[in-house]
């Protein structure tokens, strides 16, 4: 039976602000969600499920409270989540991340696949899936926007590069990260989130792990934030007291559009 | 320790990408700080008019890998590692193509080096460190990271930084590395290229002024006022999700997440909320008015010009407008 090992994060739900005065990030309201690139990578892991015999299981890397994105994996059909949580682990960048995301999916099983999303909106780099092929030294099939054909031994996908669109049959094992538009993606039938609530979560920590210190967390990082800029400020006061005339005016001269040549608005 | 400054050529179809000369032209300028060396290195099938396309390009070697081979992260992986292990660079640059930013981190991993993405800017400091410069949270914040391991290795952002202009000539040293016969082995093989074709009706992507149409518009005919004024202000309309959804326009039209990045110097957007997947879409959009009726919805918050009005006041003026036009060209 083919094993799907899919990878997903949870992120801040709403914008991440930047504190003026400290230059902090701010985790706005404290509200978290999983990052939307990712549906289309479960959703893709259980389109394959549903076409041949195959087991899916979701991880994460995060803290303890990432749990919910598993969770809600798992009650759109998922089989099992793995939350690889250790507060060593704080402070990984993409090297780090990705060797532990690696070591913790290699302990678990014999995969076949791995799945990630695009990106994510937070960090927003799109470097992880590839960091987790090179670790494994698996092939890797970037910007799949569509599968041809999975079966027991293959995949056959295609990838959505610069100027062309290239449709390759890769022998597995492989990771593959997906676009969002490879799929629309399903919600959760009533079913399967009761279903899920009997579906097992496994966590790993260093204990289950034991990952070189050198390797994870800060000291396994080699990129380091040296300082941070804030671009946009606050938000813009809203204007109020505009008429509809001059709201036209106005977008006129931003677009260096003449009104004269338009015959005016007015 | 070697100086050098590595940047890879993509070549497609035979030509190197702009954003090669964009490479070549910062790692100039760095290299007049510390004095390093500038090497390149391209992956493909022989081909003599490369020399050509980087003649009078301050670039001392090239290292150039012959392989059938088509786009192949391991395979292109192992072999840039290769060069790295061999050459020791300082700095490695790539630039942020689907093709770079999907190869730069597989070659990082493999080196156990530190990888910044889609860099907006590089600088050296006092210490000859690699100062990378990005944007980051839906570029609301400029960040600026250092690698502590070498190579220091940076995608960087097409379109961002200046091509070589003009400086003493340097001969290309071309060194031919041998990879064909490498397709023998790979378990990747390909099935079929298709050249991405433009069927879209209109790509929104490579315009300069959009006026984004939102649900908030309630008529298809006030849509089409707004059409053809994005129109005369010598732009295009585009649209969120739930218009698409209307069935009012394609795919093509809808920016965001499951749509269209878009690059526009200037967006209006006009009854759109500004969710996050829509923000996706708008994220290298420096210029925004916003038109709702609602000051707290999220597109207030990022726009340059947030108007708060009731669009329908709007659309009536432009409607005014066209018929005064209108009947002065039957006039005239
Ligand atoms: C996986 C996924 C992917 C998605 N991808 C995309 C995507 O690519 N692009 C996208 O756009 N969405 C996407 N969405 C949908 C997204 O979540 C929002 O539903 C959508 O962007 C909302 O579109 P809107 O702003 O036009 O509508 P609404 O959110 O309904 O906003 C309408 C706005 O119009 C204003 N308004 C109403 N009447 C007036 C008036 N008379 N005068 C002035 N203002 C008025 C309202 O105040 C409101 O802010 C995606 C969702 C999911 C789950």
């Amino acid at each position: 039976m083919l094993k799907i090992a899919v990878c997903v994060k949870q992120v801040p739900k709403n914008q991440i602000g930047i504190d003026e005065n400290t230059g902090n990030i701010i985790r706005e309201d404290g509200l978290n969600c999983m990052n939307i690139y990712d549906y289309a990578a479960v959703e893709t892991a259980l389109r394959i499920k549903e076409q041949t015999e195959a087991e899916v299981d979701i991880f994460t890397m995060g803290r303890m409270d990432s749990r919910g994105v598993l969770q809600e994996a798992l009650a759109l059909g998922a089989d099992e989540g793995i939350l690889i949580s250790d507060s060593k682990y704080a402070g990984s960048d993409v090297l780090a991340t990705s060797y532990i995301l690696s070591r913790g999916i290699m302990k678990k099983g014999d995969y076949h696949l791995i799945i990630c999303g695009k990106q994510t909106t937070d960090g927003d780099t799109a470097q992880v899936s590839g960091a987790i092929a090179s670790q494994l030294n698996w092939n890797y099939l970037p910007w799949i926007h569509e599968i041809a054909e999975v079966t027991e031994k293959e995949i056959t996908a295609c990838m959505l590069m610069d100027f062309e669109k290239i449709e390759v049959t890769a022998i597995y094992p492989c990771v593959i990260s997906v676009e969002p538009s490879i799929y629309t993606v399903r919600i959760p039938t009533l079913m399967n989130t009761l279903k899920s609530r009997k579906k097992n979560i496994t966590v790993y920590g260093q204990s289950e792990l034991s990952l070189p210190e050198h390797a994870i967390g800060q000291k396994g990082a080699p990129t380091r934030v040296a300082g941070i800029k804030n671009l946009t400020c606050k938000a813009v006061p809203a204007i109020r007291d505009l008429t509809a005339a001059e709201i036209v005016r106005l977008i006129c001269e931003e677009a260096e559009c003449p009104l004269e040549s338009r015959g005016g608005y007015e | 320790m070697n100086k050098v400054i590595l940047v890879y050529l993509q070549l497609n179809d035979g030509i190197i990408n702009p954003v090669g000369f964009e490479l070549i032209g910062k790692a100039y300028e760095l290299s007049r700080v510390k004095g390093h060396r500038i090497c390149a290195v391209l992956i493909g099938n022989k081909n003599d008019t490369v020399k050509d396309q980087l003649k009078g390009q301050p670039v001392h070697q090239l290292f150039y890998i012959e392989t059938k081979l088509l786009y192949n992260v391991k395979e292109y992986a192992g072999y840039l590692g290769e060069v790295c292990r061999e050459l020791e660079p300082d700095i490695f640059l790539l630039g942020a193509t689907k093709e770079g930013r999907s190869l730069a981190p597989y070659v990082a991993a493999q080196l156990s080096t530190g990888l910044t993405a889609d860099c907006t800017e590089l600088k050296l400091d006092e210490d000859g460190k690699l100062r990378q410069i990005r944007p980051a949270f839906g570029e609301s914040v400029l960040a600026d990271i250092k690698t502590r391991t070498l190579p220091q290795m940076a995608t960087v952002r097409p379109g961002m930084m200046e091509r070589f202009a003009e400086g003493p000539a340097i001969p290309t040293e071309i060194c031919y590395i041998d990879k064909t016969g490498s397709e023998k082995e790979t378990m990747v093989k390909v099935v079929s290229v298709s050249r991405i074709e433009k069927v879209k009706d209109v790509d929104i992507t490579k315009q300069d002024v959009l006026v984004i149409l939102g649900a908030g518009i309630s008529s298809r005919e006030d849509a089409s006022v707004l059409e053809r004024w994005a129109q005369s202000l010598s732009g295009t309309f585009a649209c969120s999700r739930k218009l698409v959804e209307r069935g009012w326009y394609g795919i093509s039209r809808q920016v965001g997440l499951s749509g269209n990045a878009v690059n526009a110097k200037l967006i209006i957007t006009i009854g759109v909320s500004g969710s996050v997947q829509f923000q996706a879409g708008i994220k290298k959009v420096k210029n925004i008015i916003a038109i709702n009726h609602d000051e707290a919805a999220p597109i207030m918050q990022i726009a340059k010009i947030p108007i708060v009005q009731d669009l329908n006041t709007v659309i009536e003026k432009i409607k005014e407008w066209e018929d005064e036009r209108d009947d002065g060209m039957v006039r005239g």
